[in-house]
């Protein structure tokens, strides 16, 4: 018979507090919160004896801007009157980068079968997720044509390239195979109530301080859903968790998949107007021809044939975690796609309080917002039930200046 | 969560709202020449001297009695010669057997062929016979797309006291036709030739009763003729010109010395017909002006068709040397130039013996070749312009108006300029000024600039802009053609946009 080293059973204590420790930090870091480890549960069967599947329900919501403080978002979303300084204290914040704002929302059950399949060690598993993500950008110069006009800036190329406007919202239903340490493969069935989407793909706008001359030009598109689309999508763990390794590592896909979308209306926008200013009347652009109906429908096409098969805007999450004591650690985690301008990455610091308490702090850069700090706390119930509350830049809950919102609760049997 | 969020904002949400400073050109227009003469045909060469050009028709003769054929209704009705019956009328009988002209009434020329531009034969059988009847209408003189047009109609039997009908019509677009009738030496008549019977492949014995009848209709229909030929006869031909020169509404008044190097109205007489032309008056708006071939009969030969191509024949009337000068009276910028006549077709008679053609896609034309070198006098010549603006919603506007004036032409502009909302909300806004010539001696500018104080209501207002302007050159003046008077519009303020 082995012996059981001291040095083993502290490898092992490791991997478990550090598979511990990292379920409410990948809950939290995510946003979207999914079967991430319990490395308890890893080692063990379920310890929920009620007669429900082991289960947890997740819901968040969040929306983060890298210009936009709450109040000037508030006013956008709510309405209101917005002043002009909070307009200038988004555009310095700007400078000279791409302002960026996003949401995402929505809830996840996932569930998992009691008993292996068979004589196999594979369970049953699945999940159901409803999601709702909103995603746009724009150039310092569209920012300042639109909430400030042109008068400030003649004679300046004012360049639109870039700028766009999406969302989309989702169900997905699926059911897979669970292996050991809850690595795990689904694939779901989507339906998609519906997505637009606008896109300036070259624009640039000029007005001398002569007022005599303007150039304006734009080559954009833009598609909105007509019809409800159907489509297919895969969701995948994978989870290195080694005795013997003093580390975690995990791979995350989510919502890998495409839909097909009947008949969308598509729209294209190709034009160019130079002008020192248009004549009064005559064929073309004219003063009169502007005030004619249906001048505008020969700026555009407009088209509904067919149907398109569009991705769904999938993520990938890699989390790494290091222990740094048997009560502490340390992760990092990246996250990729979703729609997000720049990848999303997390660093944080958890540490358990008692039996029951766990908390962390974390640091967050990328995504929709500028650098902001996170934090988390998770009690674990007696009753084999666990809550976990997660708040993005929770100091600034408080305050109107901050650059967005985000809360995420879960509730999870064990 | 979000979601149920942002349905409950979405529900008590307010307007949003916010204020651009926007600074945008909107109107840039230039008054030159090409106004000056209008909607015409001339056109402006540029150069060290300018030229109006002017040289194009200014009227076409359209002669009805050539190029409109009357309606014509051709009928024939077949009746048994006997009365009682039935007799029995066996499969493959013939019943009419008949090649008769159809004469086209109406027409006081002899023609001989023609082509129509379009036109129609509208038909209608009828039968009351006890058993089936066909009947086959041919007319070998008339050919659309080289083929004979032919009717072939089978009518089924009747009952008693009925009539069995078919009608239909026959497009003859484009159908040559050859009017010589079925001697080949007719005028006005087309040959035909019409078979009435009992069909052969049908095994049917026809009952015929004394009172039956087969009746057949043929009814020619808004036939428009492209080409035609044969003697056209001695037409009267209406000769009233009346030529629009200068819009009242558009040059208000004012001289300009006209001193033309060419000016030549010509006549091309395209018919293959001789014309007498006797030309009455030449006015300018209501003056009279003399001209030694005003007054005496002027006779243009026929045009020359021999080779498939017309060979017009010409009169010319040189302008220069009417008196008083046409040109002294169209400097003082006339709307009408009339000229009254008549002209008679074919003077001396039938001198071609039937050879006449006319082509009515080629009429006879009245040219005018104009050419005015732009140099001399300009007396207060004034133009106006009205312009219609439909309205702008900018709502919650705040701001200017700017107004620019420009002037390119060697000599001064008095100008007003009315802008007038046609609501009575707004009182109307006056500008008026002088903007000097661009190579003003004085040294100044010659870009005048205004500012007027508008809102969003005003703008929303439909309104009209009355711009005005009045030249006087002091002297002789050469132009280059190049000349312009350029009106710029933008719009300076703050706008409050609000998305619902």
């Amino acid at each position: 018979m082995n012996s059981i080293k001291p040095a083993r059973i502290w490898k092992t204590l490791a991997v478990v507090a550090l598979a511990w420790f990292a379920l409410p930090s990948a809950l939290a870091s995510s946003v979207q919160v999914s079967g991430m480890l319990d490395s308890l549960e890893v080692e063990s069967p379920p310890t929920d004896t009620s007669r429900f599947l082991p289960w947890s329900l997740t819901v968040w919501g969040q929306h983060r801007s890298n210009t936009m403080d709450h109040q000037l978002g508030q006013l956008l979303v709510r309405g209101g009157n917005i002043d002009r300084s909070l307009v200038d204290a988004a555009r310095e914040a700007q400078g000279g980068d791409m302002g960026t704002f996003g949401f995402s929302s929505g809830l996840q059950l996932n569930a998992r079968s009691r008993r292996m399949w068979k004589s196999t060690n594979l369970r049953l598993c699945g999940s159901i997720q409803a999601r709702w993500i909103g995603d746009s950008r724009w150039t310092p110069e569209m920012y300042d044509l639109v909430l400030t006009g042109n008068a400030g800036h003649l004679e300046r190329w004012d360049v639109l390239d870039g700028t766009r406007a999406r969302s989309t919202a989702w169900l997905n239903a699926a059911v897979g195979i669970e292996g050991q340490k809850r690595n795990r493969v689904e694939l779901g069935l989507v339906y998609r109530p519906f997505q637009y989407e606008g896109l300036i793909q070259t624009g640039y706008f000029y007005v001398n301080e002569a007022l005599d001359d303007m150039h304006a030009s734009m080559r954009a598109k833009a598609r909105m859903s007509r019809k409800a689309g159907w489509g297919l999508a895969l969701n995948a763990e994978w989870h290195f968790l080694r005795e013997e390794a003093p580390f975690a590592f995990h791979v995350q896909l989510r919502n890998f998949g495409f839909v097909l979308a009947p008949n969308p209306l598509r729209f294209a926008v190709d034009t160019v107007l130079e002008t020192s200013g248009l004549p009064l009347s005559g064929a073309g652009w004219s003063i009169a021809s502007l005030q004619e109906e249906g001048f505008a429908d020969g700026l555009y096409t407009a088209d509904s044939s067919g149907a398109d098969i569009q991705m769904l805007p999938g993520r990938l999450d890699l989390s790494f975690e290091y222990p740094l004591s048997p009560r502490m650690g340390w992760d990092v985690q990246v996250q990729l796609g979703e729609w997000m301008p720049l990848p999303r990455a997390i660093s944080g610091f958890r540490r358990a309080f008692g039996k029951h308490w766990q908390a962390g702090v974390q640091v967050i850069a990328g995504g929709w917002g500028r650098i902001r700090p996170a934090a988390w706390a998770r009690w674990r119930m007696p009753n084999e039930r666990a809550i976990m509350i997660y708040l993005e830049d929770p100091w600034g809950w408080g305050s109107e200046s901050a650059y967005g919102r985000g809360v995420t609760l879960r509730y999870e049997s064990l | 969560m979000c979601s149920v969020l942002l349905c409950f904002f979405s529900c008590s949400r307010q307007p949003t709202t916010w204020e651009v400073d926007i600074a945008l050109p909107l109107v840039d227009d230039l008054l030159d020449w090409t106004d000056v003469i209008g909607d015409s045909l001339a056109t402006v060469e540029s150069g060290s001297v300018a030229v109006i050009r002017f040289d194009g028709v200014i009227s076409e003769l359209d002669i009805e009695a050539l190029t409109q054929l009357p309606d014509t209704l051709v009928a024939q009705e077949l009746t048994p010669d006997f009365s009682g019956g039935p007799f029995q009328v066996p499969p493959g009988a013939v019943l009419l057997n008949t090649q008769e002209d159809i004469v086209f009434q109406g027409i006081d020329q002899q023609f001989k062929s023609i082509v129509l531009e379009s036109g129609r034969i509208e038909y209608s059988v009828e039968s009351s016979t006890d058993g089936y009847v066909e009947m086959q209408y041919d007319f070998p003189s008339v050919t659309v797309d080289g083929e004979s047009v032919e009717l072939y109609v089978l009518l089924p039997p009747s009952g008693s006291g009925q009539f069995q009908t078919e009608t239909g019509v026959i497009d003859l677009s484009g159908a040559s036709i050859d009017l010589t009738g079925v001697s080949g030496n007719e005028i006005n008549r087309i040959a035909s030739e019409l078979v009435i019977g009992t069909p052969a492949f049908i095994e049917d014995t026809a009952q015929v009763y004394g009172s039956d009848s087969i009746l057949v209709s043929m009814h020619f229909k808004d036939l428009l003729v492209q080409q035609v030929s044969g003697y056209f006869g001695q037409e009267m031909l209406d000769f009233d010109v009346e030529q629009k020169v200068f819009d009242s509404a558009v040059f208000t008044g004012g001289f300009l010395e006209i001193n033309p190097s060419r000016a030549m109205l010509s006549f091309n007489n395209t018919l293959a017909a001789d014309i007498r032309l006797d030309l009455d008056a030449l006015q300018v708006d209501g003056i009279g002006v003399g001209h030694p071939q005003l007054g005496t009969p002027q006779f243009i030969s026929r045009a020359d068709w021999s080779s498939g191509e017309v060979q017009p024949g010409e009169w010319n009337m040189d302008l220069l040397e009417s008196g008083p000068a046409i040109f002294e009276l169209l400097g003082y910028l006339p709307e009408f130039v009339t000229m009254q006549g008549e002209g008679l077709l074919n003077p001396l008679g039938d001198v071609s013996g039937g050879q006449d053609f006319f082509d009515a896609r080629q009429p006879p034309q009245l040219q005018l070749d104009l050419e005015w070198p732009l140099k001399g006098a300009i007396e207060q010549f004034g133009v106006s312009q009205t312009f219609d603006f439909g309205g702008l919603d900018v709502p919650q506007f705040e701001g200017d108006l700017v107004l620019r004036l420009t002037n390119g032409f060697p000599v001064s502009w008095e100008f007003n300029a009315e802008w007038v909302n046609l609501s009575s909300a707004f009182v109307p806004e006056y500008l008026d000024g002088t903007v000097p010539s661009f190579f003003d001696e004085s040294g100044d500018s010659h870009v005048i600039e205004w500012r007027i104080p508008i809102s969003d209501l005003r703008l929303s207002d439909p309104s009209q802009l009355i711009f005005s302007a009045r030249m006087d050159s002091d002297g002789d003046v050469v132009f280059t053609g190049n000349e312009r008077l350029r009106l710029q519009v933008a719009i300076e303020g703050t706008h409050q946009v609000t998305v619902e």
